[in-house]
């Protein structure tokens, strides 16, 4: 193994530095692996007093604007079709039915783009790129779904859900590469092709791209996607964007993602990188195939994410949808709440698919205007975020306070 | 890191009585609807994009005011919100749902096919075509209207004005900026370019386009671009994006030219607006639906003749003998003695 020491990580560490606790190792880490680190330290009490506070003072800013946060978060409750536990009316059963089955397509989505979140996070990266890797797995599955409309069902899906999960490992993998060989820091380099993505999605679905609508060419969205590329839907009608078997996909990568880290010896080794990068290095783990290696699986998921949204329910896709998909970095926030770990991030993903989806829906005109209820939308959201940025912050100063109380006893 | 186990549990206990609480809360919202209950649904713009959307909404506003219909709003943040916020429409009673414009038309035909009973219009989109006609252009919905306007013709009579500006300020440049090539932005340009070039022979019209509605920095990138060409009128076609192109002029002391309403107040040199009363389609096919006289598989054309179309507030620095020869061509259109024409060559 040769390396130089671009990306801060030299060919011989010395031995002494070798940690002894999670919390010092951590120090020597990246700023990724640092964070990530403390995240989880925190256990599961921090990420829900976060979210309970975030939701607090969201009812606080409703009421500084004169409408009653109960009935709002009851809105948005209902909205989000979390009613249809209780069935209430047997008249409501249906609505709450349908909501539930929208918010659970979002949580869907969520769960894929914060697993590609969280599987760079333990390997000490921070991948950004989540909404670019989403949006070349939408493209790709579009291209697969409309350009092999002969093909039987079975072989369609799996070929059109394939493909955009390489799309999205191939394209998290060049930031992984650049890391790996030349230093440059993924946060940067996933931002930029997350640019990239916008602009060819623009060029494919715009005006004479080569996805561009083939029956009516004067507007800019791709065609549908042929019938045998639809994943069933078992939950709703088709047509009326019922809940596509992707969910259980998505369940499925929660598995593998738990197992890969946990029962793998590619996870061990992603984990140790995540750790101590020199430290990992000495005990022979090849720290430049890990980068490029967890980047790819991160990329495979935000793909595979783009690839069932496309198949599962969009069917198509218009150059103004793009640039107001924020999707892939939500998944940022879910990986975050959700500490980075399996579970934690399917139960955020539920809570911010709910959220999503009850706030857009679910907040009825009479109790506050559709034109505010989008803002409260993102407004709750943006307190969640903040939130969740913050704890990593009182983690902060709970540990620092923590080791400064220690050293003062051992001095 | 240590926390006492009683957080736990009173963080516990009241996530519990809060779903509890939020569950069984006020579940008997519906309300029997006696009149008619018109629905309509924002695309990515949103209701406060100031312009296409938030005019429809006024539209719809005032229907409810003046006609005492129900009416239902749904605005769109994503892709994912277009199906759910029609499905929504419907379950809450609507007989007629608006969409407003062309992103929907792909959800709405799957609705239109799925509910023949309900009503559907749709904005600035012709029944005529896919998908809500076939290949040989026959109409598969009956419960389908479409709502198109003939921008072409207030496009045409912003773009006299522009020209005659341009001239004055000796530059004989002029330019556009659309936000995405497609024929609802086009159709505008069209018309500006034709009848800039009528009034004053020569003038050259610079079109680019911004690729976006809504961000307004893309937008006064392009704008600042055609000024550095010369261009000394900008005509904005890009909705909430445009602003930059309006800002643009501001800051390069030319003029913009706002787009859809009256964007006169939202920068210092507006010389006037291209309006489109996208706001008279809503209120229209609104009050047809509340009257019994729905006509589906058909398009209710809106121009200069019938209001549909017109012009915004015109700055006090432009001279009266433009405003002139511009009422002058608005006669000539009226009359149909001059072609507009619809498409950029």
């Amino acid at each position: 193994m040769r390396r130089g020491g671009k990306d801060g990580v030299s060919d011989r560490p010395d031995p002494d530095a070798v940690p002894e606790t999670p919390e010092e190792a951590s120090a020597t880490g990246t700023l990724a692996a640092r964070f990530a680190l403390r995240q989880r330290s925190g256990g599961l009490i921090v990420p829900v007093l976060t979210a309970l506070v975030a939701f607090l003072l969201g009812g606080l800013i409703v009421l500084a604007t004169g409408h009653n946060p109960l009935l709002a978060y009851r809105d948005i409750f209902n909205g989000a079709g979390l009613n249809w536990i209780f069935h209430p009316t047997t008249s409501m059963v249906s609505t709450a039915s349908y909501n539930l089955s929208q918010t659970l397509l979002q949580t869907t989505t969520l769960i894929l783009t914060g697993l590609a979140v969280a599987f760079a996070f333990r390997c000490g990266m921070f991948n950004i790129g989540g909404q670019g890797q989403y949006f070349v797995g939408l493209y790709v599955a579009n291209w697969v779904g409309v350009s092999l409309p002969h093909l039987a069902t079975f072989p369609h899906i799996v070929l059109g859900i394939g493909a955009a999960i390489l799309a999205g490992a191939v394209w998290a993998g060049i930031a992984g590469s650049l890391k790996a060989y030349v230093g440059a820091h993924e946060v940067i380099t996933t931002i930029m092709l997350n640019w990239i993505a916008i602009w060819i999605g623009t060029y494919f679905f715009g005006d004479g791209g080569p996805l561009q609508n083939s029956q009516n060419a004067t507007v800019p969205i791709s065609n549908d996607v042929a019938a045998s590329a639809k994943l069933p839907v078992f939950w709703g009608i088709q047509a009326l964007q019922g809940l596509d078997v992707g969910f259980f996909i998505a369940l499925a990568a929660l598995v593998v993602f738990w197992a890969l880290l946990n029962r793998t010896t590619l996870g061990y080794e992603v984990r140790a990188v995540g750790f101590n990068p020199e430290a990992a290095a000495y005990g022979g783990i090849s720290v430049k195939k890990n980068l490029i290696r967890a980047m790819a699986i991160s990329g495979a998921f935000a793909g595979l994410a783009g690839g069932l949204d496309m198949l599962g329910y969009l069917y198509h896709f218009a150059t103004s949808d793009i640039p107001v998909s924020n999707i892939g970095f939500l998944g940022i926030a879910v990986a975050l709440l959700g500490r980075n770990t399996a579970v934690g991030t399917g139960i955020a993903a539920l809570l911010f698919g709910a959220l999503l989806f009850g706030t857009t829906h679910g907040l009825s005109s009479n109790v506050i205007q559709p034109e505010l209820a989008g803002n409260l939308t993102y407004m709750i959201q943006g307190l969640v975020v903040l939130f969740v940025g913050a704890d990593v912050l009182i983690l902060y100063v709970w540990n620092t306070r923590r080791r400064l109380r220690v050293r003062g006893v051992t001095a | 890191m240590r926390i006492p186990r009683w957080t736990a549990v009173i963080a516990v206990v009241t996530i519990c009585v809060a779903a509890a609480a939020l569950g069984t809360a006020g579940s008997s919202n519906a309300k029997p609807t006696a009149s008619t209950t018109v629905a309509l649904v924002s695309d990515i713009g949103k209701f406060t994009d100031h312009g296409f959307n938030q005019n429809q909404l006024a539209g719809l506003t005032r229907a409810k005011a003046k006609l005492g219909i129900n009416t239902i709003s749904l605005q769109s943040n994503s892709a994912s919100d277009y199906s759910p916020n029609f499905n929504s429409a419907i379950r809450k009673g609507a007989k007629l749902v608006i969409a407003a414009g062309f992103l929907l038309a792909g959800t709405e035909a799957t609705y239109a096919k799925q509910f023949p009973n309900v009503h559907f219009a749709i904005t600035d989109y012709t029944v005529h075509t896919s998908p809500f006609s076939n290949k040989k252009g026959k109409v598969l919905y009956n419960n389908v209207e479409g709502l198109t306007y003939q921008a072409n013709e207030s496009g045409c009579l912003v773009g006299v004005l522009a020209a005659k500006m341009a001239h004055k300020m000796g530059g004989d440049t002029i330019g556009a900026v659309g936000g995405v090539k497609i024929p609802p932005v086009d159709i505008w340009i069209a018309g500006y370019k034709f009848c800039a070039q009528k009034a004053v022979p020569g003038t050259k019209v610079l079109i680019q386009y911004s690729q976006d509605f809504v961000a307004t920095d893309k937008c006064k990138t392009v704008a600042t671009n055609e000024i550095s060409q010369g261009a000394k009128v900008l005509f904005q076609v890009a909705g909430g994006c445009g602003l930059g192109t309006l800002q643009a002029a501001d800051d390069a002391g030319i003029w913009g030219i706002g787009v859809d309403v009256d964007q006169y107040k939202l920068a210092k040199r507006v010389l006037t607006s291209g309006v489109k009363r996208v706001d008279n389609g809503v209120f229209a096919v609104a009050q047809q639906e509340q009257q019994g006289q729905f006509k589906g598989g058909t398009d209710l054309n809106f121009d200069l003749k019938n209001g549909g179309m017109g012009i915004g507030k015109i700055s006090p620095s432009c001279p009266p003998a433009f405003i002139k020869l511009m009422n002058s061509y608005k006669a000539k259109i009226i009359a149909g003695t001059l072609k507009v024409p619809s498409a950029l060559k």
